[in-house]
């Protein structure tokens, strides 16, 4: 069910990275991006566009050097960094390209530490999740017990674990082929729908995007990019 | 609090040989220093506080700390001889109420026998309140070769009521040095856990009448052992190690310490007794510092073992660290859960650390009580019980914060290390 209402509207944002010679570089300058509650999202974009840097900000991990990104009625960039933590681990799922399991964590414990930080840790619930994403056998197995694709949906399950209002997908069907790129998808989708979470999912693959309503650019989408 | 300690086992549990390693450095820490202040003040306070039954001891002139070694703690060697009549003149005294002759110079299998009076058994307290209790037989007869057995020399030795034996001559155990007569036991101790547990006593009187005893109080060599009974032994040829007082009152001590003390005379009076073993422990203070010196590095060192085994696993783990963050982990749960894990480790090194320094006191206790006889009370409470976990434990979380700090410091999307 997607909403009129703007979840997450980003305006004249920027980010500049200094780099290691004391340079001043623009890797971000999003004139504007909203997406809607339950609305699904894919971005394309090539390596080194920024989209991780983008998705960072919207997830409130890197500040932004100006702009604005107001998520759920709440100005982001005015928050301080611990209720940016807070914010991130109650309504904000966010699946890495890489994954970024605990290794020293089991599926079932990488699933409810991360509820844990949003302070409602529900044993069942993360089971439930780990079922739902056909691993209801592998709860106990840590991750490198685990095949990429078993991995990426702990990561899934992880991202969903606190009923986040946005799931942010970076690149996750980066290390997978085009088959099990496409059912991971259309999985990622399927459950972000049941739990009414909205997606942004990031990809430089146009093709795994091909079921998403809106795909955009990044290199359009990002200004620093383009100029 | 409940993710801090989850992250803090999970962390544990990951890292488990660094982890074990460390926790066995502080236990070893933990126990060496506990064992060493405890053992030291345990060892002052039997040696100097305990009540050891005498309040002065007369012998030669000498050492007075040689001199109550010898006699009251049944070590070192005797300073020499002294006549008789001194001990008779002190009998006499009035401010004695007690006067026990000693004379030292035997032993049966390094444990020695001590020539004494039956009185040592009506009236000396080894400990305050409490005489010498038989476990089995009784007092010995100074009419007959018997003797009284210390209940650690029965153990040792196998001896009992009714067993004969023949001494060694002098105080260490010599088996080609052994004397023809024979001892019968009359009696067995109960554990009086002092020195006397590691004495035989004898009738002074049988001691003279030994064959290869010189006696020499009148100057000249006399050998009493010609005679069958004790009365025929001149009071003059007649010498003692020692003699052992229990005075009337306080003042009665510093009046005899004037009166034998003097220049001149040719004996000692060591009084009081635990001042006299106080400047023992003032002479080997040396020892003391640099045992407490040590004692402190090794905390130093078990501290630094738990601030390196963080601190080495700090870069394997930033990228941990970025993860925690970046599910919601607050910078101060990364930091608290750092300290946490250290904090854990000296405590659970500390635990365990009871159970080393338990161990350690066993041994130095039997070690101690073969040496001495002092008996060192293994589960006696000593302020550095709980002193030393509560430094131990204070000085891990402050090992913890320099990696904690790190932890804290983690910068997050970088740690992360996406390619875009």
């Amino acid at each position: 069910m997607v909403n009129n209402l703007p979840l997450l509207k980003v305006e004249k944002l920027k980010r500049t990275f200094i780099s290691p010679d004391g340079e001043s570089n623009l890797i971000l300058d999003i004139p504007t991006f909203k997406i809607r509650a339950g609305e699904h999202i894919g971005i394309q974009g090539n390596s080194g566009s920024g989209k991780t840097t983008f998705l960072n900000l919207l997830a409130g991990i890197l500040n932004a050097d100006s702009g604005s990104i107001m998520f759920d009625s709440r100005e982001l960039t005015l928050h301080s960094e611990s209720e940016r933590d807070v914010l991130r681990a109650g309504s904000i799922g966010y699946i890495f390209q890489t994954f970024n399991l605990l290794q020293g964590y089991t599926a079932l414990e990488n699933v409810t530490l991360a509820m844990m930080f949003a302070g409602k840790p529900d044993i069942d619930y993360a089971s439930k999740l780990l079922e739902n994403v056909g691993l209801g056998n592998r709860m106990d197995y840590k991750p490198a017990q685990l095949s990429v694709g078993q991995q990426q949906r702990v990561a899934l399950a992880r991202a969903l674990a606190n009923r986040p209002k946005i799931v942010l997908a970076d690149e996750p069907t980066g290390n997978l082929d085009y088959r099990r790129a496409k059912q991971a998808v259309k999985m990622i989708k399927e459950l972000c729908i049941v739990n009414g979470a909205s997606l942004i999912f990031v990809s430089h693959d146009l093709d795994v995007l091909d079921d998403f309503d809106t795909v955009l650019d990044f290199t359009i989408l990002n200004r620093a990019f383009t100029s | 609090m409940k993710k801090i300690f989850f992250i803090v086992k999970k962390s544990l549990l990951q890292h488990k040989l660094s982890t074990v390693i460390t926790i066995l450095s502080v236990a070893l820490a933990a126990a060496l220093v506990m064992s060493v202040f405890s053992i030291r003040d345990q060892a002052e306070t039997a040696f100097t506080g305990g009540p050891v039954g005498f309040d002065a001891v007369l012998g030669a002139r000498g050492s007075q700390l040689q001199l109550v070694l010898n006699t009251v703690f049944h070590l070192e060697t005797s300073p020499g001889n002294i006549p008789w009549e001194d001990y008779e003149a002190l009998k006499e005294n009035s401010s004695v109420k007690l006067a026990v002759p000693y004379a030292v110079g035997d032993n049966y299998e390094g444990y020695r026998i001590v020539g004494t009076s039956p009185e040592l058994f009506e009236g000396f307290e080894y400990s305050k309140g409490k005489t010498f209790e038989f476990k089995s037989g009784g007092v010995f007869d100074p009419e007959h070769r018997e003797a009284v057995v210390g209940s650690y020399v029965a153990q040792k030795t196998g001896l009992k009521k009714g067993s004969k034996f023949s001494a060694s001559h002098g105080i260490y155990l010599d088996k080609n040095n052994v004397h023809d007569e024979k001892y019968e036991v009359s009696g067995v101790l109960k554990p009086t856990n002092s020195p006397s547990d590691r004495v035989i006593w004898v009738p002074i009187e049988q001691f003279y009448m030994t064959e290869g005893h010189v006696l020499r109080g009148a100057g000249e060599d006399y050998e009493a052992h010609v005679h069958h009974h004790a009365e025929d032994i001149p009071d003059q040829h007649k010498e003692i190690s020692a003699v052992m007082l229990k005075l009337k009152n306080p003042a009665s001590g510093f009046k005899l310490a004037t009166q034998y003390n003097r220049e001149g005379k040719d004996v000692t009076l060591a009084w009081p007794i635990a001042t006299v073993m106080a400047e023992l422990f003032e002479k080997i203070g040396w020892v003391t510092k640099i045992l407490t010196l040590v004692a402190y590095i090794v905390i130093a060192v078990a501290a630094g073992s738990i601030l390196a085994s963080i601190y080495n696993t700090m870069n394997e783990r930033r990228r941990e660290f970025a993860i925690l963050r970046a599910l919601g982990a607050k910078k101060g749960t990364v930091f608290s859960s750092v300290v946490l894990e250290a904090v854990t480790i000296s405590f659970i090194g500390t635990l365990i650390g009871f159970i080393f320094y338990f161990i350690l006191m066993m041994f130095a206790s039997y070690v101690i009580r073969n040496q001495t006889g002092v008996v060192i009370d293994i589960l006696s409470l000593h302020p550095v019980l709980i002193i030393a976990p509560a430094v131990m434990i204070a000085l891990g979380a402050l090992a913890g914060i320099i990696p904690a700090y790190k932890a804290y410091k983690t910068e997050v999307a970088g740690s992360l290390s996406h390619n875009s």
